[in-house]
């Protein structure tokens, strides 16, 4: 035993030596993520999981994208939202009074199975989705959400509803297609930028489609659904990691990186400790903190972008005391949002001015703010009812304020800071961590939180009206995400105007008053914008963000 | 061989096997120190045993284990000298001292099963103490360790050798540590108290063997034991020990004529004396026409777990008990008395046959005659300790039959308590206090004057004495009788103390794995016993006499082997397996009680038919 | 005994049915809603009711459970040994728990090994020698081993051996990145990569196992580590040990003599140890990024993935009987004084 012993504190001591991870022939980086995805089906269980969506992205292409802006200061390239460029789609033309959309196909696309992309893979795409025989009917919500002909909530009652018919989406020749809408709603081409409608290789699904999986489910979720993307997947084991090959045959040309392994390192300071050996190029998820250590770290460089991540409190209209809108105001003056930037976020945020994303195409800075002021926000209590908070002991139970337990290395110190800046001013707040599967169902089927704070939802569509659409409009007119309850009969009235509205003037016109009405009556309660961060070595450039967060391989280089 | 005379054994003076100066052991528990060895000598020959006796506590278990330089912890040997054949075993480097313990001195301790390995068969353990003076190969060992089994007398030794420690009965178990002890034929033996424990043939049977092994061997042997009796009859040399020290050193002979120091002669007077107390034949009962209770073809078995099986406790149990009498029971383990003694009360239910009390079937009996009848019989059981309720006061405890049996108030059965008191001989100011600190003859007392509170025609008495000291065993007794005498209760007195069962009984039964073997008046049945178990039983008590030991008298009483299972007993007689007068007949045929011309009946064939005479018993049972 | 065996394993599939009942309705008590989780981005009314429908959800709970154990006619189900699929990955519970496993297994069966081998020696002499150097040596680790929870090792091991001293491989999982694993036959990548003839991927696999064992074995020898030495120490105070001593057995046998009859109730410890390990390694599961069960099941609960919860209540209950029924064997082959 003991010679056992040794030997193998020998073989220890000699791997370590063998020291970091060199690119040798084959250009290949490690990147650490908190999990490896658990399924790659557009519409399956894993949709809604960002580590999911990463592989998801890499390994399909989607017949639009947005045009570069530029490289921000950090070294992040961000995209134009103002622009749009065809991707799968080489040029592309819309016939308002037919409302309908033709897109020329590009030619000589190659997926990773070598079949040529034509006009069936996008029919097939629609298909599926019409289909909504997955877990979760992403294809169908976005479709319905650009207001895609065809895409009603008929199709769950219907199963007669189901089938695609060539006036909604029809394959012209192998390098055209229509689709056609229902209206002139001008979410079409931001939908189609989303991971949720990305192009299915049609004859590598067909070719693993059984009798009681049709549309190959399982196939795309256990194995690969590797369609026209950069990147094609070598070897997927769950829970602990993917690797991701290089599609030779892409149309932009063969990615730099032949590999990328990522791997789940569940600990993020693990993940920190091994990229600062260089074993790792990349990671994500850091807290704060540990983004903050490493940014002088020799061989690292930590670089942000100003996305859509953002800080809200929700109050829930229904419940009492929260149906006060001087209350809420008066809340929303009690939140220290400068301290919460240092602090929780060691300077890598911005006060946020709406509940819009300030980088969407829509966003205006509304007239109505509440910057942090103790005097006010004490005098706006004693309007409200409840001078130095007395009376507001009978409602105990709803001031608990509520965040999801996972979040507690990073959002922790938030809560604790709004928790005693709320009680300076007589609210008595207390904190409440529940698990994250619960957070999510309560603050969006149940609407039962009366206080809560989140920091991760966001609307994945890259527009001021979409986000107003999910979370401001009454929930049982299309407001989905409405984790206020909150119901004013302006907004709901108004939206269904700007939807429609082709003039992008006047849309943004009607969009910003909803913002306006939104924020006097504090229908969800803005703190602040931060940064999304990541973490790599100095040798790896060419990192690029979109709205999901996701990495995209492709535009990665190592020097 | 017989024995050699001490007198002249002295002027012979074989050389000293172990020669003791000085010796002291302390013990250290936290700030006190005890010291029960103070500079203690003594000598011990070759080819002589020396028995030591002592009050409990005084140290004999420390002193024996200090023969061989050991301690329990936390003691401590402080000083001393053990010179063992020349050399001090205490200054010895340990290994040596180990291999001088292995080889040369043995010791036999008190509990045999506790002394054996529990998780490995006996063979190996035996095995490992060979092997760890000579060597040998695993074979050999084996062979050798089957025969030293079947040296010291057990049965089958080639299926035992595999056997676990707790497979073994208490007798096998002490046998097969003589033969790890005598495995490499010791200059020195050692036995503390070995036979405490042990039925009274068994003993008998250990002891004889362990005699001869010293005789043949020559080696010296110190005998450790608390009755005189087992002194008086295997020993050379007495020694007494008290307060650390060597009191006295005799003779066997000369230390019973006249011992030295007071607390020997205490000794002698409880043990040997108590014994001439109890003389005088108890007075005969009247004679009337119906017995008082009996039982008919009483049996009964219990079942065993897990199998279809059963252990045959009493088999066929007819007895009959008159008014006024005393008949006493006696056997060893397995006899199945205390089940005879619990059904005569219906505290256990018979598999078979009837008690017949007052002419009803007992067993019948329900509602408020069985209450009444319960009230009239009685039992007082061993363990004086366990049948009072600690909590309760002796007013509460002698109060509680009259608050079952009859409607008196409060005041009146105090007053009643007061009166049972006094007959068995306790204060009345016992009555508010609670048994507690109270010695055991005391409780005994307490239970009999409870017992006694109904009036009862008939109590049985379950080994009440087993647990007494001598002197409270005297005046016990002393009490049962005149209770006898002056109320006419009955008694089945169940023992084994036969020098009680003497003084107290009329009439005897002996019994032997559930069947009654012989029944008599007890001057007959005592003075010349024709069954041969009855025989071999009464022969094992060992009298205080040295000028008539066991070891020098003929013996063919001596039962082979152990006593069998109660589970698969045999077809013919039970004692067949283990008879020295055993002829093939006895193993076919099942045996019955057989009535005698003398009045006794006996169970078994050859003493009916006259084929066995037997000779009449000396010593004081007769 | 083989009478015992059955006797025992009839027993415990009883109690495994119970419990998987059991477990079945008492996870539908908990308060969130799988369905929820399902429908992140996307909660629309339709979406919601289309995720219960999927997962069986909308349907009657006796309805429910005859299909999870596979009497309905919608497929196989627990009777025909089919778990369910994963409502987080899609994926076959079955064949997922097949290969977490073993992970675990591998981790706390060899950590086990090394902390038995380890412990028990040092029980011993220090039951030997009592008060002496070795035994308040250990006395002081065993109070500084049980004063952190095991993770902190972890994560202390990590920084000290991997990050400053870097001696041991850093905690990405089981295998280095670049090495492909062995093709699975049995799950435990030690035994698979030898049976594929691949000593290298062994040895690697044994590195890599170094720091999250080593975690394991400092927090559990302490328990074990007082445990022996009390059974010893009380062991070596018996009659037939004083017994041995008086017959001039060599010291080294007396010693086994105790030892022995110390091991029996130490084992009862050690079994329950492990099962209770089983579920337990996960913090360190968590600290070196190790696939094993221990995270699965904490993800499962997390996600309420109600079939994943079943299958791993299931598997590690029948896991625990097996080691319950395992150790009483052990116990009654040590001791003879125990009758089946």
């Amino acid at each position: 035993m003991r010679s056992f012993t040794s030997l193998l504190c020998a073989m220890t001591v000699a791997s370590a030596v063998a020291g970091p991870l060199h690119a040798e022939t084959a250009k290949t980086i490690l990147f650490l993520a908190e999990d490896v995805p658990s399924g790659l089906d557009l519409d399956g269980a894993s949709a809604s999981i960002t580590t999911s969506q990463t592989g998801m992205v890499n390994i399909m292409e989607p017949l639009f994208g947005y045009a570069t802006k530029g490289v921000n200061a950090s070294g992040i390239t961000v995209p134009d939202f103002s622009k749009f460029e065809g991707r799968l789609v080489e040029s592309w033309a819309f016939d308002p009074k037919t409302l309908i959309w033709t897109l020329h196909l590009r030619h000589g696309v190659k997926g990773c199975t070598g079949n040529e992309f034509t006009a069936k893979d996008v029919v097939y795409t629609y298909e599926r989705g019409k289909s909504v025989s997955g877990s979760t009917p992403v294809g169908w919500f976005l479709a319905n959400v650009a207001s895609v002909k065809g895409f009603t909530a008929d199709v769950f009652k219907n199963p007669a509803a189901r089938t695609l018919s060539p006036d909604e989406v029809k394959a012209v020749d192998d390098y055209t297609v229509t689709i056609a809408q229902s209206e002139p709603n001008a979410l079409f081409l931001p939908v189609l930028t989303i991971f949720g409608t990305y192009i299915f290789d049609a004859t590598l699904m067909k070719a693993h489609a059984t009798d009681k999986d049709p549309w190959a489910h399982d196939f795309a979720n256990n194995v690969s659904p590797a369609s026209f993307g950069p990147y094609c997947v070598e070897r997927w084991e769950k829970n602990q990691e993917i690797i991701f090959k290089a599609n030779p045959n892409y149309w932009r040309g063969k990615p730099a990186i032949d590999r990328v392994i990522m791997r789940r390192v569940p600990q993020s300071s693990n993940r920190m400790v091994i990229l600062r050996t260089g074993q790792a190029q990349l990671t994500q998820n850091l807290t704060p903190r540990e983004f903050d250590s490493l940014r002088g770290a020799p061989g690292l460089k930590v670089e942000g972008v100003e996305g859509n991540e953002s800080l809200f409190i929700i109050m829930n209209f229904k419940i009492k005391p929260f149906d006060n809108i001087k209350l809420r105001q008066a809340i929303a003056y009690a939140i220290p949002t400068e301290q919460i930037i240092k602090t929780g976020y060691f300077g890598q945020a911005k006060p946020w001015h709406s509940i819009v994303p300030s980088i969407y195409p829509g966003y205006a800075e509304t007239p109505t703010q509440y910057p942090y002021d103790t005097a006010k926000a004490k005098a706006t209590l004693a309007d409200a009812g409840y001078p130095d908070g007395k009376g507001l002991e009978a409602f105990h139970d709803s001031f608990q304020l509520t965040y999801p337990a996972e979040k507690e290395s990073t959002v922790g110190p938030i809560v604790n800071i709004i928790q005693s800046a709320l009680r300076q001013v007589g609210i008595p707040a207390t904190l409440n961590p529940i698990p994250l599967a619960q957070f999510g169902d309560r603050t969006l089927v149940k609407r039962d939180l009366p206080f809560a704070l989140n920091d991760y939802d966001k609307a994945i569509g890259v527009d001021a009206g979409y986000t107003l659409q999910l979370f401001l409009v009454s929930a049982n007119k299309g407001g989905i995400a409405n984790e206020s309850d909150y119901s004013n009969a302006y907004i709901d009235e108004t939206w269904p105007k700007a939807r429609v509205e082709t003039d992008p003037a006047k849309r943004n016109a009607l969009l910003a008053d909803m913002q306006e009405q939104a924020m006097k009556d504090v229908a969800l309660l803005p703190i602040v914008e931060f940064k999304t961060q990541y973490a790599l070595s100095d040798k790896l450039t060419g990192l690029s963000w979109q709205s999901d967060s996701s990495e995209r391989f492709f535009d990665l280089k190592l020097q | 061989m017989n024995a050699i005379e001490p007198a002249s054994a002295a002027q012979l003076a074989p050389p000293p096997v172990l020669h003791v100066e000085g010796l002291s052991v302390s013990y250290r528990t936290g700030e006190r120190v005890a010291t029960p060895i103070r500079g203690l000598d003594l000598t011990l020959r070759a080819g002589e045993i020396v028995g030591l006796i002592g009050e409990t506590g005084s140290g004999k278990s420390t002193l024996a284990l200090a023969l061989l330089g050991l301690v329990r912890s936390p003691g401590r040997i402080v000083s001393g000298k053990l010179l063992f054949g020349g050399r001090d075993l205490l200054a010895m480097p340990p290994d040596e001292r180990r291999a001088v313990r292995g080889r040369d001195i043995a010791i036999i301790v008190q509990n045999p099963r506790a002394s054996l390995n529990p998780l490995l068969r006996i063979g190996r353990q035996i095995g490992y103490v060979y092997r760890s003076r000579a060597h040998s190969s695993a074979a050999e060992t084996r062979r050798q360790t089957i025969e030293l089994l079947r040296e010291v007398g057990i049965n089958d030794p080639e299926r035992r050798v595999d056997a676990y420690a707790h497979e073994l009965s208490g007798g096998m178990a002490q046998r097969a540590l003589i033969a790890m002890a005598l495995a490499s034929r010791p200059k020195l033996l050692v036995a503390d108290e070995p036979t405490s424990g042990l039925d009274v043939t068994i003993q008998a049977q250990f002891l004889d063997q362990m005699w001869q092994t010293v005789q043949h061997s020559g080696s010296a042997a110190l005998l450790i034991a608390k009755e005189v009796g087992i002194i008086a009859n295997y020993c050379d040399r007495v020694l007494v020990l008290h307060e650390g020290r060597i009191a006295e050193d005799q003779p066997v002979r000369a230390f019973f004529r006249a011992p030295l120091h007071p607390y020997s002669r205490a000794v002698l007077a409880l043990q040997r004396d108590g014994a001439a107390k109890l003389s005088g034949v108890a007075m005969a009962a009247g004679a009337t026409t119906r017995p008082l209770i009996s039982a008919n073809g009483l049996s009964k078995h219990f079942p065993v777990r897990n199998s279809a099986k059963v252990v045959q406790a009493v088999s066929d149990v007819t007895l009959d008990i008159w008014p006024g009498e005393t008949l006493g029971l006696v056997g060893e383990s397995g006899s199945g008395k205390t089940t005879v003694g619990r059904c005569f009360v219906r505290l256990t239910e018979t598999t078979a046959g009837h008690i017949v009390y007052h002419g009803r079937d007992l067993e019948r009996l329900s509602g408020s005659e069985l209450r009444q009848a319960r009230a009239k019989l009685q039992i007082v059981l061993q363990d004086p300790f366990d049948s009072l309720n600690p909590r309760w006061t002796v007013a509460e405890l002698l109060g509680e039959p009259f608050r079952i049996h009859t409607k008196l108030g409060r005041a009146e059965r105090r007053q009643r308590a007061a009166d049972l008191l006094k007959v068995v001989d306790l204060e009345a100011d016992l009555l508010d206090r609670r048994p507690r600190g109270l010695g055991a003859g005391a409780m005994q007392r307490l239970n009999i004057a409870r017992a006694l509170a109904t009036k009862p025609d008939f109590i049985v008495l379950d080994e009440p004495t087993s647990v007494l000291s001598p002197s409270a065993i005297v005046s016990l007794v002393a009490l049962l009788r005149r209770i006898q005498v002056e109320f006419g209760v009955s008694y089945l007195f169940i023992s084994h103390d036969l020098t009680t069962v003497r003084y107290l009984c009329h009439r005897v039964a002996v019994m032997y794995l559930g069947q009654i073997v012989e029944t008599g008046a007890v001057e007959q049945v005592f003075a010349r016993p024709r069954h041969p178990y009855a025989r071999a039983l009464l022969s094992a008590h060992l009298d205080p006499d040295p000028a008539n030991r066991r070891v020098d008298r003929r013996s063919d009483e001596q039962l082979k082997g152990e006593i069998p299972s109660p589970i698969d007993l045999p077809v013919g007689c039970y004692l067949a397996s283990r008879c020295p007068h055993v002829l093939p007949r006895c193993g076919e045929q099942p045996q019955n009680l057989v009535p005698l011309a003398d009045g006794r009946s006996v169970r078994c064939w050859r003493v009916a038919t006259g084929d066995l005479t037997g000779d009449a018993l000396t010593g004081p049972l007769v | 005994m083989g009478r015992y065996i059955v006797k025992r394993v009839a027993v415990g599939l009883v109690q495994l049915i119970g419990l998987t009942v059991a477990v079945f309705f008492l996870i539908r008590l908990l308060p969130a809603d799988p369905a929820s989780r399902l429908v992140g981005m996307n909660p629309s009314r339709e979406a919601y009711e289309q995720a219960r429908h999927q997962l069986g959800l909308d349907q009657p709970l006796l309805t429910q459970l005859g299909a999870y154990l596979g009497l309905s006619s919608s497929g196989p189900g627990l009777l025909e040994g089919d778990f369910g699929t994963s409502w987080v990955t899609s994926s076959p519970v079955g064949s997922e728990i097949a290969t977490y496993l073993p992970v675990t297994l591998e981790l706390v069966t060899i950590s086990f090994l090394i902390a038995f081998l380890v412990s028990v020696p040092i029980g011993m002499v220090g039951a030997l020698n009592p008060g002496g150097r070795s035994d308040k040596a250990v006395f002081v680790y065993g109070l500084f081993a049980g004063s952190q929870p095991e993770f902190w090792w972890g994560l202390l091991f990590v920084y000290v051996f991997f990050f400053a001293l870097g001696w041991a491989p850093a905690p990405l999982g089981s295998l280095s990145p670049m090495t492909s694993p062995p093709p699975s036959v049995t799950g435990f990548l030690t035994i698979d990569s030898l049976l594929a003839g691949q000593p290298d991927v062994f040895v690697e696999a044994l590195q890599h196992l170094v720091l999250p064992v080593a975690t394991l074995v400092f927090v559990l020898s302490g328990p074990i580590v007082k445990m022996v030495r009390q059974n010893m120490a009380r062991a070596l105070r018996a009659d037939f040990v004083l017994y041995a001593n008086c017959a001039g057995l060599p010291p080294a046998r007396v010693a086994r003599y105790a030892l022995r009859a110390a091991m029996a109730p130490s084992m009862t410890l050690i079994g329950i140890l492990y099962g209770f390990m089983l579920g337990g390694a996960v913090l360190v599961e968590n600290v070196f990024s190790l696939p094993g069960i221990g995270q699965y099941a904490v993800r499962a609960v997390l996600a309420y993935d109600y079939p994943a919860i079943q299958g791993v209540v299931l598997v590690i209950t029948a896991l625990s009987l097996v080691v319950y029924l395992g150790i009483d064997l052990i116990h009654a082959a040590i001791d003879p004084r125990i009758v089946h």
